[in-house]
């Protein structure tokens, strides 16, 4: 059922500043656990649950539901399309892959690549986003009718199932996270809890965090929490410096975040019998949570990340277990009452 | 001249890389058994069909496609679960890299993972090819035991189905040379003037294999190969080097780089193309090869021309093609067949 919903997430298109169909699945989804959904001027989705009445404490709970994708730049009268990234997309993913161009119609291109004979003797280099060419097929008087200047353009993958609970798709990043919320939110959805929990799925985070930035100021919160993905050990990166598949949320400690959050979410892990794994930084987090922390005077903040294969490629790979661990986790959080620290 | 696309669609979507044809050639056998008077299967796996036609024809005709395609073979299953794998045919590396694929027979899905995410790239690396010796499948498993109960090395590698016909163009895997496959179906099921053999061969991605030795079996006076051929016509690339372009009509080369074609055929072809209006070009490069390079040398000799297809994007994830120009090109394989049959 968690499948399902992340993959009604990843399958619908939601490039930074486009985010208005996500929008409303998730508005849905979250309508049936919630009360006060609404999406707010900058294309947040903000839920609340829990208690109402003041003094109640207040957890944000953020998840960010842009996705990297590309950006029509210019049509040629041959009919080719130019792109740039939109958000920081792997582009050595790009050549030879199947893309859907969001014009007036959908219009399904192919990322052209060197014809073999033109190809040089030694392995080339790849090329960069802006020289890259998609090749729709249709006639250019078509093309000029259907794309314009300013379309966004995704990969065609569609997600899909590896062995045992792991899944690929575009877009893990951050679908794994909004669906970790939308699954913690179904879990909460007859339980009292005793504070007041705001959920945000905020746009843009893949250019500049102006949704979850912009939510912070109107928002009033004693605290945050946000839910992102992060680097799983993959043949690239050193061990020390990533987490693992399949073995649970990334409690995130870093100088930026609360020591006592993330004691909090260790031991909750460990009495709730939650697998856990931590991710220690050295600095801000490069997640949502930067912003939230330090909007207006300032909250205590904690991260918790989904381990994720090949960010921003078109194969993201994740561990559904490790999406629903998450869940359950930030539920026990909540219900917990959040940080009881006395702070 | 509109067709039924629907075997085009089935054959493309079926997998079979240099090797392991046998799924191609049993969808083939079934679909064109009732309407041939003798079919066998040889020693290296070619499915040889002989049609009887209105009449004996005065030269033996052999007219053949190969029912490979460029994919891949796991070689090694490393400790972590991830499959090593090496090219079967030329594919560019720049063009797989964070493609999903399609793993054994089985059909497991998989991705080509990436080395590390982009956010941990150097600047200098960020454009660099990486080989394909340095890349990994991941099929989800957690290590080498529960890999290993899925797949072995040995297992072939394909790129997933994807066929797409929308404004007269075709998007697939495969293109090469199932549409070769194509028309020498349909030519099958239609009335033939004079007797034909029809050689739909195997490992023609690997080295011209199956082709050679259906060659010397059939021992024809002449052959007409089927084929799918690069289309270099994107933007960017000097008209001179673009080989031959889309919806332009069946190629003709005076030489490629395994052939130098008989000229009475080649003027033949020209000829019978303006006589009967079919849609013909001319190959503007000597580059590329066929199974032509095999079958004129067989045995004492074997006068031979190919007739192919232009298609974009050759030997990756999903190449292109003009619907119009199967048609061009079945025309003029049977204005050639009938010609030569009664020379």
């Amino acid at each position: 059922m968690v499948e399902e919903l992340l993959f009604k997430l990843c399958g619908t298109f939601s490039g930074s500043g486009a985010e208005t169909e996500i929008a409303k699945v998730i508005l849905a989804e979250m309508q049936n656990c919630s009360g006060e959904a609404q999406i707010d001027k900058n294309g947040n989705v903000i839920c609340t649950i829990g208690k109402t009445q003041e003094p109640a404490r207040s957890i944000l709970i953020d998840a960010h539901m842009d996705q990297v994708s590309m950006l029509v730049t210019a049509v040629d009268d041959s009919g080719f399309v130019n792109i740039s990234s939109c958000g920081g997309i792997d582009s050595r993913t790009l050549p030879g892959s199947t893309v859907i161009i969001h014009g007036k119609k959908a219009a399904t291109g192919i990322v052209c690549t060197t014809p073999p004979h033109l190809a040089s003797k030694k392995t080339p280099d790849f090329e960069k986003t802006e020289d890259l060419l998609i090749d729709t097929g249709l006639p250019a008087e078509k093309v000029h009718e259907v794309i314009s200047v300013g379309d966004y353009a995704s990969f065609s993958a569609k997600p899909q199932r590896l062995l045992g609970d792991r899944v690929t798709a575009q877009a893990l990043d951050n679908r794994a996270g909004a669906a970790g919320l939308i699954c913690c939110a179904r879990m909460l959805k007859d339980v009292a809890i005793p504070a007041r929990v705001t959920f945000l799925f905020s746009t843009q985070e893949e250019i500049n965090s102006v949704g979850a930035k912009t939510a912070a100021f109107s928002l009033d919160y004693d605290e945050t929490i946000s839910v992102d993905v992060s680097f799983a050990e993959q043949p690239g990166i050193p061990k020390e410096k990533c987490g693992e598949l399949s073995e649970g949320p990334m409690i995130g400690i870093a100088p930026t975040l609360s020591r006592t959050i993330s004691d909090k979410f260790i031991g909750l892990a460990k009495s709730n019998k939650i697998p856990y794994q931590l991710e220690i930084m050295s600095a801000a987090t490069g997640t949502t949570s930067d912003a939230i922390i330090t909007s207006k005077s300032g909250a205590a903040g904690g991260l918790l990340s989904v381990p994720l294969r090949n960010m921003h490629t078109p194969v993201e790979v994740v561990d559904m277990a490790d999406v629903e661990n998450t869940a359950r986790l930030l539920a026990k959080y909540i219900m917990s009452g959040g940080d009881d620290s006395g702070r | 001249m509109a067709g039924d696309l629907t075997m085009l669609q089935q054959l493309c979507e079926s997998s079979g890389i240099s090797g392991d044809e046998s799924g191609v050639r049993e969808m083939i056998l079934a679909e064109i058994s009732p309407f041939v008077a003798d079919v066998k299967i040889d020693a290296l796996g070619n499915l040889v069909a002989f049609k009887k036609g209105a009449k004996k024809a005065s030269k033996k005709l052999m007219i053949s496609a190969h029912m490979d395609e460029v994919g891949f073979i796991v070689t090694h299953v490393t400790d972590e679960g991830l499959l090593k794998f090496a090219p079967v045919g030329g594919i560019d590396a720049n063009a797989i890299y964070g493609k999903p694929v399609t793993v054994g027979n089985k059909s497991l899905t998989g991705v080509i993972g990436v080395d590390k995410p982009v956010h941990l790239l150097k600047s200098e690396e960020r454009q660099k090819s990486i080989a394909i010796d340095d890349m990994y499948i991941d099929i989800g498993a957690n290590d080498k035991r529960q890999a290993l109960e899925h797949v072995m090395p040995g297992d072939t590698v394909s790129f997933p189905a994807n066929f797409k016909y929308e404004n007269g163009m075709v998007k697939s895997k495969a293109l090469d040379d199932r549409v070769g496959c194509f028309v020498l179906m349909n030519l099958i099921k239609q009335d033939l003037p004079f007797d034909t053999y029809f050689s739909f061969v195997v490992q023609e991605e690997v080295g011209l294999r199956g082709a050679k030795v259906a060659a010397f079996g059939i021992d024809p006076d002449a052959a007409i190969v089927v084929e799918a051929t690069t289309a270099a016509d994107i933007k960017g690339t000097a008209p001179e080097k673009q080989v031959c372009r889309l919806s332009n009509g069946a190629v003709i080369a005076f030489m490629d780089k395994n052939t130098v074609y008989d000229r009475a055929l080649y003027d033949l072809a020209l000829d019978l193309a303006k006589k009967n209006n079919i849609k013909v070009q001319v190959k503007s490069m000597v580059t590329g090869g066929n199974d032509a390079g095999a079958i004129h040398q067989s045995r004492a000799g074997v006068r031979t021309i190919a007739v192919s297809l232009p298609c974009r994007y050759l030997h990756t994830a999903c190449g292109m093609i003009c619907a119009d120009d199967i048609w061009e090109t079945q025309k003029l394989v049977e204005k050639l067949a009938e010609k030569i049959c009664n020379a």
